[in-house]
């Protein structure tokens, strides 16, 4: 077989599995965090696919064994309706024209293309379903890592990933930084953060190296009072500004990140409080 | 089906192109209602068994004194493309119907969520929707997480 063919041949046999993959991709990707695309380089997608295609082959060889068999089994009990010449199955028909080389006759030709839509139509139906979701929903199928525990999960389950970016735009030891809600964080191949997107943020200055300046003399027994119980970091938050809108900071000007996480119940609740005093 | 006569051609093409949409639906129905079956069977194992029984022996039944024995696997093929669809439906209706207020609202609130997610239907907690178990688990889960420590 030439080579063209041979890859073209390859392409069909995985085909289910290529699509499988798409399916994934473009329903992790409707999550709140977009997780990076399996590729198919990779070899877990690569693994994956294969066993995929080679299942939904399988299936579809029973399916098309039992739809033929069905058919047969209508004409036999009504001669009357005839549905046409019955065909091999479609799977075993494939192999054998892969393998010998030699043309699929027309109607075989069809059945397996028809086979083959069915099979896309199939696994898209198992990827994109609840049941699937519901099996993969606690797996951090994608290599998230932190951004699966600490965004998509909470995200999915009612609390609101708040998450405190801290730019590196500094002048002077004043930084800025941004706090809202992580409605999208997008991760490069090896993990690392590539992006993150808040909605309604609030815009505020720290500072850096704001410790306070000690007196120039102060007796022995009053240094002893006047020490903290908790040590002075030097880094100052100061007042905020609504923005609105929504902010997407790259990871070039990120300089940190924290995230927490409230129950968006409880955020509910204290935009009520705040609309009813408002209000009055 | 052949009529031999050129309006019979065309008939024949006609019947055939009503019966492939006609067919869409089963397709359809075991394409989705096939993958739901081993989850609702997790989840939801007597009811699933039972309606399964209800469905689908008829069906098997009815197939095999329909176009008589023998062709098994024909009348099996039958019997899941026609039943998947039914069962799924059967078991999420009497799950709905057997669940309390409390239990349909919080599923209906964690459906509502994600179908404003994906710009889907919103449904009530006083219709039966078909992902009713499904949402009724995604709601125990969701009650159940606890998240990342402050």
């Amino acid at each position: 077989m030439p080579l063209t063919l041979g890859f073209l041949a390859s392409v069909l046999l995985l085909l289910p599995g290529l699509v499988a993959l798409a399916a994934f991709n473009f329903r992790t990707g409707r999550a709140g965090a977009r997780r990076p695309d399996l590729q198919l380089t990779a070899i877990n997608a690569l693994v994956a696919s294969v066993i995929i295609s080679v299942m939904t082959h399988y299936l579809g060889w029973l399916v098309a064994a039992g739809a033929i068999d069905a058919a047969i089994a209508v004409h036999e009990g009504y001669p009357a309706i005839h549905l046409g010449a019955a065909v091999p199955n479609p799977v075993g028909a494939y192999y054998a024209a892969v393998t010998s080389g030699n043309a699929m006759s027309g109607p075989s030709a069809i059945a397996v293309a028809a086979l083959l839509a069915l099979e896309v139509f199939a696994v898209l139906g198992l990827v994109t379903g609840d049941s699937f979701e519901l099996v993969m929903d606690r797996l951090d199928w994608n290599g998230q890592g932190w951004v699966f525990q600490h965004i998509t999960r909470p995200a999915e389950n009612g609390y609101a990933p708040i998450g405190h970016v801290f730019t590196s735009a500094m002048n002077d030891g004043y930084g800025v930084a941004y706090k809202g809600v992580v409605i999208d964080a997008r991760q490069g191949a090896n993990g690392e953060l590539v992006a993150i997107t808040l909605a309604r943020p609030e815009r505020f200055l720290y500072e850096i190296g704001a410790f306070p300046k000690p007196a120039r003399f102060r007796p022995p027994w009053r240094r002893q009072q006047e020490t903290p119980a908790d040590p002075v970091t030097g880094f100052t938050l100061h007042g905020k500004e609504y923005v609105g809108g929504v902010v997407q900071l790259e990871a070039r000007v990120i300089s940190n990140v924290v995230v927490h996480s409230i129950a968006q119940s409880l955020l509910d609740e204290i935009a009520d409080e705040s609309d009813s005093e408002a209000a009055a | 089906m052949t009529w031999g006569t050129a309006f019979g051609e065309l008939a024949e093409l006609f019947l055939a192109a009503v019966i492939a949409l006609v067919a869409l639906w089963p397709l359809h129905g075991a394409i989705i209602g096939m993958w739901r079956l081993p989850m609702l069977f997790r989840l939801r194992p007597i009811t699933t068994s039972l309606v399964s029984l209800v469905v689908c022996v008829p069906t098997f039944l009815a197939s095999v004194f329909t176009f008589g024995a023998g062709h098994l696997s024909g009348h099996l093929f039958m019997t899941i493309i026609l039943g998947a669809w039914p069962t799924a439906f059967g078991v999420n209706w009497w799950a709905w119907h057997s669940a309390t207020l409390d239990l349909r609202s919080n599923a209906a609130k964690v459906r509502n969520e994600l179908s404003r997610r994906i710009g889907d239907r919103v449904v009530q907690p006083t219709k039966a929707w078909a992902s009713f178990v499904f949402d009724v688990e995604r709601a125990r889960r969701r009650n159940e997480y606890e998240p990342p420590p402050i």
